[in-house]
């Protein structure tokens, strides 16, 4: 149920019944106004209470928004019918709160105007006494109730006509909607999930390491003050110090490079992944066809770390130690199947890393699938247009 | 000293353990996670042969949070008179005043950054002084509480060398360690040590008023 909110309804149709002047010649350029109207008529239903949603995107300059309206069929079906109906119901609150509010002030005021020899004529009533211009008070203040009810009642009117244009029933863009939302949420999940990955490579590998080497130079350093310095336990100690800062390095290495490889940057997909297979514990039959230049790097990227992804997935629960790849790049577009013939029944759970990687793929425009029955291997597929389609 | 070591990295217990067994003390058990470090404390308690301090790395199995924090914070509510050092890989605030304003009161809790134990004199002492009934706090993390601003509560009353001063005596250090640091005399020293005691309003028969100074330094930072 809509909040009344008298007073801002009140407000909201003097300022429309002030500005059809203006309305009436934005009728000349209709197309433009009337998305500008239609977007403002839903301010002002939603600054009186009703639930309307602004349909200009925020970060949208009204030029951008107004050319982009005018390609969609929304102009003519919500837009242009609300503008008609501002106009008209500005038209009527024109007359109401004019007629009303000034005859009303008129009767109100009637004995003040009588002081100063006025007899104030408000429509077919003239005071001819003081007696009658203190029985006008009564009736102004009556007459301006009415004029308010009368006002509110043509915003409720508005915001009646307003939500009939708008119904929007079609069910491909609400689904559509559905998914961008999730997508959304799931994207906002990987990144959230990838962060907390580094945060977590970074602690466990690097930090730990570089600790070992701080405190095995301090045993150095309490060995070597030491009375009888042992010189053995300080070759010992200082090699010791030396691996575990190798190891740090080692560590980070590999920490920035699942951030992001820089053979993906400077040599292309197809030499990224043939680097990861080598790189990779398992066996891993690589085929690869076509070019990669022409993929965006986004595109490149989420492939890349689906990929990756897979194998290692492989390793740690496929119990086999061979992996295929199968990669083609096209001018247009991209795929890549990783397959195993390991235990299978992997699923795409929520916050898994391929769930994760699925929505990479889905943000450039592509897909990822995985076929994987129980104890028939582990397939998955995963493609993307060369450039994104936006 | 008998001490109970808790850190899920087994290159961190090596070398921690290294330094300690080097230097006369004996780590009598060690722990994976914390309830694994929960579960020998009480046991080693119920034999009557409790430890004399717990080293505890704070994120730990089985939820990798502040798992470790929590032991020992849960420790010594149990065990009033168990010292207790934290390690932490974090230099944050809400760690540290937890782990004050729990066990802290009392006195006998340290928290240190896990590469100091490489400054091996310095972690030796703060072993020491957390054994001893005292409150070690690492530098870096009270850099990192001390208010850039104007202080709050009490400290207000504190000259800018008076909180100099406590902001040390957090660090655990000693009123000589002070006045070696800050070029003072001892007389010195012990003049505006005895002056934050005053304008914190620890009457002198106040046991323990170097820890409570310190508490209150945490709480107005």
């Amino acid at each position: 149920m809509a909040q009344i909110r008298i007073a801002r309804r009140v407000l909201t149709e003097c300022i429309a019944a002030m500005a059809f002047p203006i309305l009436l010649l934005s009728i000349l350029v209709a197309p433009v106004s009337a998305p500008v109207v239609a977007e403002t008529d839903r301010s002002r239903a939603r600054w009186c209470g009703v639930e309307t949603m602004p349909l200009k995107p925020s970060d949208h300059s009204w030029a951008q928004w107004v050319v982009l309206r005018l390609r969609s069929r929304s102009m003519w079906r919500t837009d242009l019918p609300v503008f008609v109906t501002v106009v008209l119901l500005s038209a009527l609150s024109l007359l109401v709160a004019f007629f009303g509010f000034i005859g009303a002030a008129a009767l109100v005021f009637s004995p003040v105007f009588w002081l100063f020899g006025i007899a104030a004529q408000v429509g077919p009533f003239t005071p001819e006494s003081v007696g009658e211009t203190l029985l006008a008070m009564p009736a102004g203040i009556v007459l301006g109730a009415v004029t308010t009810t009368v006002l509110t009642g043509t915003s409720f009117l508005r915001d009646f006509l307003l939500r009939a244009f708008s119904r929007s029933r079609d069910p491909d863009l609400l689904a559509k909607l559905e998914e961008l939302r999730t997508s959304r949420a799931s994207l906002t999940a990987a990144f959230e999930f990838e962060r907390q990955r580094i945060e977590r490579d970074l602690h466990d590998g690097a930090q730990q390491e570089l600790v070992a080497v701080v405190m095995r130079l301090g045993m150095l350093e309490a060995t070597a003050a030491g009375a009888a310095a042992d010189r053995e336990r300080i070759v010992r100690l200082a090699r010791q110090a030396q691996a575990h800062a190798e190891r740090a390095l080692e560590r980070l290495r590999d920490t920035v490079r699942d951030i992001h490889p820089r053979e993906l940057s400077d040599l292309g997909l197809i030499a990224a992944v043939r680097e990861l297979a080598a790189r990779s514990p398992l066996r891993v039959e690589l085929t690869s066809t076509g070019d990669d230049t022409q993929l965006s790097s986004p595109t490149a990227t989420a492939v890349y770390f689906t990929v990756s992804e897979a194998l290692t997935n492989i390793s740690k629960h496929a119990g086999v130690g061979i992996a295929r790849i199968d990669l083609r790049c096209a001018t247009t577009d991209v795929h890549v199947r990783v397959h195993d013939d390991g235990v299978g029944g992997a699923r795409i759970d929520t916050g898994s890393g391929l769930a994760g990687l699925r929505e990479r793929m889905r943000s450039v425009g592509g897909n990822l699938e995985i076929i994987s029955p129980p104890g028939g291997g582990t397939l998955v597929v995963a493609s993307a247009p060369s450039q994104p389609p936006w | 000293m008998r001490i109970v070591l808790a850190d899920d990295s087994v290159l961190i217990r090596a070398g921690i353990r290294e330094i300690l067994t080097s230097h006369a003390h004996d780590v009598i058990r060690e722990c994976e996670d914390a309830d694994e470090l929960v579960a020998a404390v009480d046991e080693l308690v119920r034999a009557g042969a409790a430890p004399n301090m717990v080293i505890t790395d704070v994120r730990m199995p089985p939820r990798n949070t502040d798992d470790g924090l929590r032991a020992a914070i849960d420790l010594r509510s149990r065990h009033r008179d168990l010292p207790v050092l934290v390690l932490s890989a974090y230099v944050t605030g809400p760690y540290v005043r937890e782990l004050l304003n729990g066990p802290g009161a009392d006195g006998a809790v340290g928290y240190l950054l896990k590469e100091k134990v490489g400054r091996v004199a310095d972690f030796l002492r703060a072993v020491e002084t957390v054994s001893a009934g005292g409150v070690v706090i690492d530098p870096e993390v009270v850099r990192h509480v001390t208010r850039a601003d104007s202080p709050q509560g009490p400290l207000a009353r504190l000259t800018a060398r008076e909180r100099e001063v406590l902001a040390h005596m957090a660090e655990g250090h000693s009123n000589a360690e002070i006045a070696t640091e800050l070029f003072l005399s001892g007389a010195a020293v012990s003049k505006h040590v005895a002056n934050v005691f005053v304008k914190l309003g620890m009457p002198p028969d106040e046991d323990n008023r170097r820890v409570k100074a310190i508490l209150a330094w945490f709480e107005y930072n």
